[in-house]
């Protein structure tokens, strides 16, 4: 069994020190690795970034991070990640890592993602530039979250985004910004990438529980959403899904 | 003040709780009603909820304020899901 605590959507400001770690401090005896599904700070700066660090790190088990949109707010995404990692906090964008868990090994892929609405009521990199521009760079996260997927060779695969893979995970919030809070080829990525499971956040009044297209299981983990300080998640070592046939070589 | 020009009061009041710094955020839900201004939503401190209503004050003076926005519990025990 494979426990993996998940939280997001902290938003931790320069006030906000001491708020979470005695309600984190538990993880290190009830999970085997901890993911953090962005949205860190509040606004992004590298003084909130410490916070986190103070607050985050240090908590005894692995623990592995995506930024969120919140955390480059201040243009700032590489000073925050490089204080994050000082702390012993890995952060993902378009890459993967490997935790020795309970006797197996967890991979996990991660990406910020962004954008674009899901299938049937979603943008097109088609006309302005500016709108090309915003597709493109959700396909450029999705493509990045399936290599890292497939480049995983462990017991259990898991897809960290920020932006939801899923509308199932929306519910709760107003369908017009759907578009704004995640995107279908996340999914899709997820899908062809062998992902076990997936987890995000972003979508704080959305809904817990949802599942791709080809079944992979979706979590929202926003910290509103989980109304607890994480969620442990109990994983049997199941054989790592086998990536979607169109994409295996 | 006429109703319609209270939906810009919204947009105003929403786009300064996003783009204050002391505030950032996007996830408040904002109702203007007369002279009656309804929050909802979930932050993480007492103080962040007051910061968000300072926000209001400044950007829509004089407005009753029904403040519902909630503190998450900091103190709830973590909970589990067994997937498999």
């Amino acid at each position: 069994m494979t426990r993996i605590a998940a939280v997001g959507d902290i938003h931790l400001g320069v006030d906000d020190v001491g708020l979470c770690r005695r309600s984190l401090s538990p993880v290190v005896e009830e999970a085997d690795l901890l993911l953090l599904a962005g949205d860190l700070t509040r606004i992004g700066t590298t003084e909130e970034a410490a916070v986190v660090a103070k607050e985050v790190g240090g908590l005894g088990v692995p623990t592995v991070a995506v930024l969120g949109n919140h955390d480059h707010h201040s243009n700032h995404a590489p000073e925050v990640t490089e204080i994050l990692v000082e702390a012993g906090i890995q952060v993902l964008e378009g890459a993967g890592t490997v935790v020795d868990a309970n006797g197996g090994s967890v991979g996990v892929a991660g990406v910020k993602g962004f954008g674009g609405g899901f299938i049937g009521k979603c943008a097109t990199a088609f006309g302005e530039a500016e709108t090309k521009a915003f597709i493109r760079t959700t396909e450029r996260a999705a493509d990045s979250l399936r290599e890292a997927l497939l480049d995983l060779d462990t017991d259990v695969r898991v897809a960290l985004t920020h932006y939801s893979p899923v509308s199932d995970t929306l519910r709760g919030e107003p369908k017009e910004i759907y578009p704004f809070l995640g995107s279908w080829l996340l999914a899709k990525a997820i899908d062809e990438g062998g992902a076990d499971v997936a987890f995000h956040g972003h979508a704080h009044y959305g809904s817990e529980r949802g599942t791709t297209a080809g079944g992979v299981r979706v979590r929202n983990v926003a910290r509103p959403v989980i109304d607890a300080p994480y969620k442990v998640y109990d994983l049997s070592l199941l054989p790592t899904r086998a990536p979607e046939a169109a994409y295996v070589v | 003040m006429a109703d319609h020009s209270r939906r810009y009061d919204v947009a105003a009041l929403k786009e300064a709780l996003a783009q204050d710094p002391r505030t950032a955020e996007l996830g408040i839900g904002v109702r203007i009603d007369g002279n009656e201004l309804f929050l909802e939503g979930a932050v993480t401190t007492e103080h962040h909820r007051l910061l968000i209503e300072a926000v209001c004050q400044e950007t829509v003076p004089g407005v009753r304020i029904h403040d519902d926005i909630v503190i998450d519990d900091d103190t709830a025990a973590s909970r589990r899901e067994r997937l498999s």
